[in-house]
């Protein structure tokens, strides 16, 4: 088995082309932008159409498209031509190539990449090669990397219909850096701990977004006479190894399929004769079809001479040669198909309906059908592509969508070459020495911080440390990182430690008290970095104890113009020492632990403590 | 075409289209060499397996050869296209070049006005419906287009209606089209059948393209009821409506958007649903298609006309040349003002008298305003009187500054008395000018 990564890393800096921010976490509300659209193939200069664009342009579908109106603009929108490349942008993507050693081109040419889904307003996604060649150690040794590209993120789905498709406008734009890796990957343990080691190399740069989406996955994966596939989105990066090998497994029993279907057929083909079954059903018991009939749309049936049981076959967890058929049937923009080897009763087919049907495809036990149902255009297509796809001696390469449960689904062939020409609403950008040296500033700046927090994670025991490492930053991966940030650029953890907060009390509050608060629901993003550092330096000097410091970080969420100090007044959580806390204890203090439990959250129990046993003596 | 200095001594010289071998620093680039993306082009760009192009610095390369000749196939053709008229009722399209006819060269990246209008049509399933008939007269960026080029289109579009056409569809660059929209709506008249304007803000070649919008619409409306001159562009930034705006009330208002063409000061004629094949009319002035009409084709024009805005600070001195031609359209400022400094402010500049001087010399000058929205009103204020007695044209008129300016060459065309001139400038020829404005036109 062959198998290459192909990591997507969104930057943490303003959009690709246009001035826009890529940071949508509290711009929800207000006034929204929505348009409707739809998009037409176009031929290559060769008059070429390209395959995966050509698939999706029989669909014919109208895309609805919506934002906040702050998040985007014309260009988002198509209605402008893109600004320069972001710049901040570009340097991250250079430190990135810096860190992976591979070698940044001398010129960037900009190129659209034809994208007919709806994902991308223009129809094309924005790319350009930065760097090629490199390298990345992960547990099995070096992993060669072959590309590195810095490229636009797409529009977010929605919702998908039949002849329709609704996406997010605002995430259009928001800058991604594309790293491929070469094939070499043997297996899917291989490939999860690549992947896991580039995803810790590229966070250590502190110029990536971080959070839900930031960071995704698609996997190349071939086995010996099968084909390449390139499997789409594993967001979770413990689905990689599983998903490879549910894939491998795939095409192994694929091309037994294959090899059966050739020997039953002695080298014949399957004639795409389609029959319009329309009659049969027209009282029909099924749902499906009955619905397709009253809405004057058409039930065609294509017959399988002599493919009796193999629709039926699994090649993956519950997925069927004939669940593999009826993904290539949708992409024609039916709902599916049916099939012989399913229990049709159960779909409410009666015996009747059956017995005619035979007769009309004139089918014995040996042989097998599929029927679709729809628009009469796309139903043939639909069978049409069913057959192509029985009909090809060798497993199609293509792209496909995984799915959750480490299976994946059928999305378009794969993209030729046709699909790639320049953009040419920009000029190419020439890679300067200025921005070759603020890169390898950059990536200079992530391998000194690596190696301070790994000092300070010293202090702590493991579990804590590892919960630190693992979720640094958790709060600063919505803000907007600059570039050009002048102050102290080391993390909140490494700033508290500074202060002399206690490193686990820190760790814990970045980790515990904060997941907590977002598992809550509070806003945990306008608790950003200087503000945090802000509620450690009034912990510290004296305003509230550490034991308010949740209450205090919950209030500043939901206010986010308060300070700490404010936040612990109007909580009544001002921290009581010294004199005040000595006369409490003067007053109400026979019993340490009911005193604890009243004022648990206003005192430090040590210092309560020695003023108890002071007392006492 | 100019080569990287640093070739192979041996074999022959790369040249754009070439599939060549670059070495750079001990790394070899296998692709296509394309054209140089700049002039005098430190770089090389080469086209990769993977269809990404990279560019490389001239200086760095140790050598580069040719693996492949290329099939010099690097500009795209220009193909000169007539089909046959159809022996059914035909519609005619008419491509004048502009963004809709450009097309991306896949290899270079080069866009050129060089789709045939045949291509255009072939790429677009949902006009095979149609029988069309289909050429190209010119392709140019409109704002290359001249007054010529006016005459040359209403010329080709007289001779498809005499042909037989059941309506016309012009492809035109956008920035100008409504100059030229406005020219054949002076030069045709008593249309028997719809002529349609349309255009593209994004190039066919994209997927996001408006054209298909826009050519459906167009064609809809060509086969409709209607008559007249029309421009046909999206209605909004969805693509599933477009307007139909009369050919002299009408403007491009935005630089990008698709629907950057507005009506002005009057509401559009029609809307159209390209994808749903309805047409609705907005505006009562909608002329209905009349086949027994005798098409009336007047082409004249003095070009000799100047348009001049006015802005604050202007020096009189800017009107001297004004004197070198044979009417003046000035963009003044809201209901009709252009500084006349009837108070004396020693710091303001007056045009009175250099307006009185044109007007006596016997130069028409013509007002139009740059609110662009609404009527010319010269009896509000005592500054407009005085060039409503100087004998400033336009009073009344809710005409845009491009159409007064075509206007007024078509009628110096054909009237040379100031008098006959004011008369027709302030009359309604083409729809230019309306009686009333409803307050949904703004």
């Amino acid at each position: 088995m062959k198998c290459g990564l192909e990591i997507h890393q969104r930057l943490a800096s303003g959009k690709l082309f246009c001035r826009c921010k890529s940071d949508s976490s509290e711009e929800a509300a207000g006034q929204q932008v929505s348009f409707t659209r739809r998009l037409h193939v176009v031929k290559s200069e060769l008059g070429e159409v390209d395959a995966a664009s050509g698939a999706e342009a029989i669909r014919g579908r109208t895309f609805r498209y919506s934002s906040p109106a702050r998040l985007v603009c014309l260009v988002e929108g198509d209605e402008e031509p893109p600004h320069a490349i972001d710049e901040n942008a570009l340097t991250a993507a250079l430190a990135i190539c810096h860190l992976l050693h591979a070698r940044p081109v001398d010129r960037l040419h900009i190129m659209r990449k034809n994208v007919i889904d709806g994902s991308n307003t223009s129809g094309f996604q924005r790319t350009a090669l930065l760097g090629l060649g490199g390298e990345v150690q992960t547990p099995s040794g070096k992993l060669a990397i072959q590309t590195i590209c810095i490229e636009e993120e797409s529009c977010a789905i929605l919702e998908a219909k039949e002849n329709s498709a609704s996406y997010d406008l605002s995430r259009l734009g928001i800058p991604l850096v594309e790293i491929a890796t070469a094939p070499d990957l043997k297996s899917g343990k291989e490939a999860q701990e690549a992947a896991l080691a580039i995803g810790q190399l590229l966070r250590k740069t502190g110029v990536v977004q971080r959070g839900l989406g930031s960071i995704r996955q698609d996997l190349n994966v071939s086995i010996p006479g099968g084909a390449r596939v390139e499997i789409k989105g594993v967001q979770d990066l413990s689905m990689i190894a599983k998903t490879i090998e549910t894939e491998a497994r795939r095409q192994q029993a694929l091309l037994e399929i294959a090899s059966e279907i050739s020997a039953r057929l002695e080298g014949r083909k399957i004639e795409p004769a389609i029959f319009d079954l329309t009659e049969i059903f027209q009282s029909t018991a099924c749902q499906v079809l009955a619905k397709a009939i009253k809405n004057k749309n058409k039930v065609l049936a294509l017959p399988l001479p002599s493919l009796a049981g193999l629709l039926g076959k699994e090649i993956s967890p519950n997925r069927r040669f004939g669940t593999e058929l009826s993904d290539y049937a949708r992409s024609m923009g039916v709902s599916g198909i049916f099939h012989s080897d399913e229990d049709l009763a159960k779909y409410g087919f009666s015996e009747d309906e059956l017995a005619e049907l035979k007769v009309a495809l004139s089918i014995g036990q040996k042989d097998a059908f599929v029927l679709a149902a729809g628009e009469a255009k796309k139903a043939q297509a639909a069978l049409f592509k069913v057959a192509d796809r029985i009909n090809s001696p060798s497993l199609p390469g293509e792209t496909r969508r995984a799915n959750p449960d480490g299976t994946s689904t059928y999305l378009r062939p794969l993209p030729g070459k046709a699909r790639m020409y320049p953009e040419t609403d920009l000029p190419p950008v020439p890679i300067t020495l200025k921005m070759l040296e603020e890169a390898a500033r950059i990536a200079k700046k992530a391998q000194r911080m690596e190696e301070e927090q790994e000092r300070l994670l010293s202090l702590l025991n493991d579990e804590l440390a590892a919960q630190l490492s693992s979720v640094r930053g958790l709060v600063s991966h919505n803000s907007t990182f600059q570039l050009s940030a002048t102050t102290s650029e080391l993390s909140v953890f490494t700033e508290a430690i500074k202060l002399g907060v206690e490193p686990k009390f820190a760790a814990s509050t970045l980790t515990n008290t904060l997941q907590s608060l977002k598992r809550e629901g509070e806003n945990i993003a306008s608790l950003d970095e200087p503000r945090i550092i802000l509620a450690f330096r009034a912990c510290q000097g004296g305003a509230f104890s550490k034991a308010a410091m949740a209450e205090v970080l919950r209030q500043m969420c939901r206010e986010p113009s308060l300070s700490p100090q404010e936040a612990a007044k109007k909580l009544g959580l001002e921290k009581l020492s010294g004199a005040a806390l000595e006369e409490i204890i003067k007053k109400e203090g026979h019993d340490f632990k009911s005193l604890m439990a009243k004022y648990r959250m206003k005192i430090d129990a040590q210092e309560a403590q020695e003023i108890f046993k002071k007392i006492k003596k | 075409m100019p080569v990287p200095p640093k070739k192979s001594k041996k074999g022959p010289t790369p040249e754009p289209g070439d599939e060549v071998l670059a070495i750079c620093e001990g790394r070899e680039f296998r692709g296509i060499l394309l054209p140089p993306s700049l002039k005098d082009d430190s770089f090389i760009t080469i086209k990769l397996d993977s269809g990404y192009n990279i560019g490389i610095q001239k200086g760095k390369i140790t050598k580069i050869e040719v693996l492949k000749k290329g099939e010099a196939r690097l500009t795209a053709k220009k193909e000169q296209s007539t089909t046959p008229a159809p022996s059914s009722p035909f519609t005619s399209f008419i491509s004048c070049g502009g963004t809709i006819v450009n097309k991306i060269d896949y290899r270079t990246g080069a866009v050129h006005p060089a789709v045939s209008p045949r291509e255009l049509i072939e790429g677009l399933p949902a006009l095979s419906k149609y029988s069309i008939r289909a050429r190209m007269l010119f392709s140019i960026a409109s704002e290359d287009m001249s007054p010529w080029h006016w005459v040359r289109i209403a010329e080709a579009v007289a001779g498809e209606i005499k042909d037989g056409a059941y309506g016309v569809v012009l492809a035109h660059g956008t920035d100008t089209m409504h100059y030229t929209s406005a020219a054949l709506s002076f030069m045709l008249q008593n249309l028997p059948c719809p002529v349609i304007f349309t255009g593209s803000q994004r190039s066919s070649d994209r997927g996001s393209s408006d054209a298909e919008a826009n050519l459906l619409s167009s064609f809809l409306a060509a086969n409709s009821d209607l008559s007249g001159v029309f421009v046909c562009m999206h209605e909004n930034t969805d693509d599933e409506t477009c307007l139909l705006h009369f050919g002299a009330k009408v403007r491009k208002m935005h630089t990008s958007r698709r629907d950057a063409f507005r009506s002005i000061s009057s509401l559009p004629a029609a809307r159209v649903w390209p994808f749903l094949e309805k047409i609705e009319k907005v505006s009562e002035r909608c002329p209905a298609r009349s086949p027994n009409s005798k098409l009336t084709v007047d082409t004249k024009l003095n070009t000799k006309v100047a348009m001049q805005y006015i802005y604050p600070g202007l020096r009189p001195e800017a009107f001297k040349q004004l004197f070198d031609y044979d009417g003046v359209v000035l963009v003044g400022f809201g209901l009709g003002h252009v500084p006349v400094n009837l108070s004396g402010e020693k710091n303001s500049y007056s045009l009175l008298l250099q307006i009185k001087e044109l007007i006596a010399s016997g130069i028409p000058v013509v007002l139009s305003s740059q609110a662009m929205y609404g009527r010319i009103n010269l009896n509000v204020y005592t500054n407009q009187r005085v060039l409503r007695e100087a004998g400033v044209i336009g009073h009344m008129c809710d005409m845009t500054p491009e159409t007064a300016y075509v206007k007024l060459m078509w009628v110096l065309g054909r009237e040379k008395k100031m008098g006959k001139i004011k008369e027709l400038m302030e009359k309604n020829i083409a729809g230019e000018i309306t009686e009333r404005t409803e307050f949904s036109s703004y």
